[in-house]
């Protein structure tokens, strides 16, 4: 039962529960970043100091906290933003998916007839990466300007 | 999918940050569903006509923007 000496929960404005939900969001991207950078410097460290002498229990524990530690964060992102930023980022993963492929493909089917060099699956990658953050951008631009 | 959200807010003295909050999305996302750039889900449509008290069908119709 509330008491007369109970303050009644502040009702907030729908401006201020924007605030709210936008610190929310940006705290995800905070412990988003910090994680990854957490866990790239104990990668850098461990294979600094162990190298190739890394345990491979060490090295599957590693990767098992990555997977997780991704898991996690996605399932609390995607909960946390709306249908309309789960769509863009829909369509940013398409493209690069779509890119992937092709730059893959095309890049081996090359390579297998002289044409170019072998290919180098650290380039595929950040290839993906770079045109997957373009059509990101790209979205958030065109919402922000239409 | 046409929809009265401008007027519904205009209104009710509503910017587009008062009724995203209200209903818990982005503001860009008012946006997108007001300018025709993003048809809301079932339950996003529900939850808007909602915050204006209203029927779905007289916030939303089904014609094209």
């Amino acid at each position: 039962m509330t008491s007369p000496e109970t303050p009644s929960p502040q009702v907030l404005t729908g401006e201020a529960r924007l605030r709210q939900r936008s610190r929310r969001i940006r705290n995800i991207w905070i412990t988003t970043l910090g994680a990854g950078l957490l866990f790239g410097v104990a990668v850098g460290v461990a294979g600094k100091r162990l190298g190739a002498e890394l345990p491979p229990l060490a090295f599957w524990a590693m990767m098992a906290a990555l997977v997780v530690m991704t898991v996690v964060i996605n399932v609390w992102y995607l909960q946390g933003v709306d249908e309309v930023e789960v769509q863009d980022n829909l369509w940013a993963a398409y493209a690069g998916l779509n890119a992937h492929v092709l730059i893959a493909a095309g890049w081996y089917s090359a390579a297998a007839r002289g044409l170019a060099p072998t290919p180098d699956v650290l380039a595929v990658a950040l290839a993906t990466v770079i045109v997957t953050l373009i059509a990101y951008v790209g979205l958030k631009l065109r919402r922000r300007l239409g | 999918m046409n929809n009265r959200l401008r007027l519904l807010r205009a209104e009710r003295g509503w910017s587009q940050a008062e009724l995203a909050g209200r209903i818990d999305v982005s503001r860009q996302a008012v946006n997108a569903i007001e300018t025709g750039k993003h048809d809301p889900s079932l339950s996003l449509a529900f939850r808007i006509a909602r915050e204006f008290g209203l029927p779905i069908e007289q916030v939303f119709d089904g014609g094209e923007a």
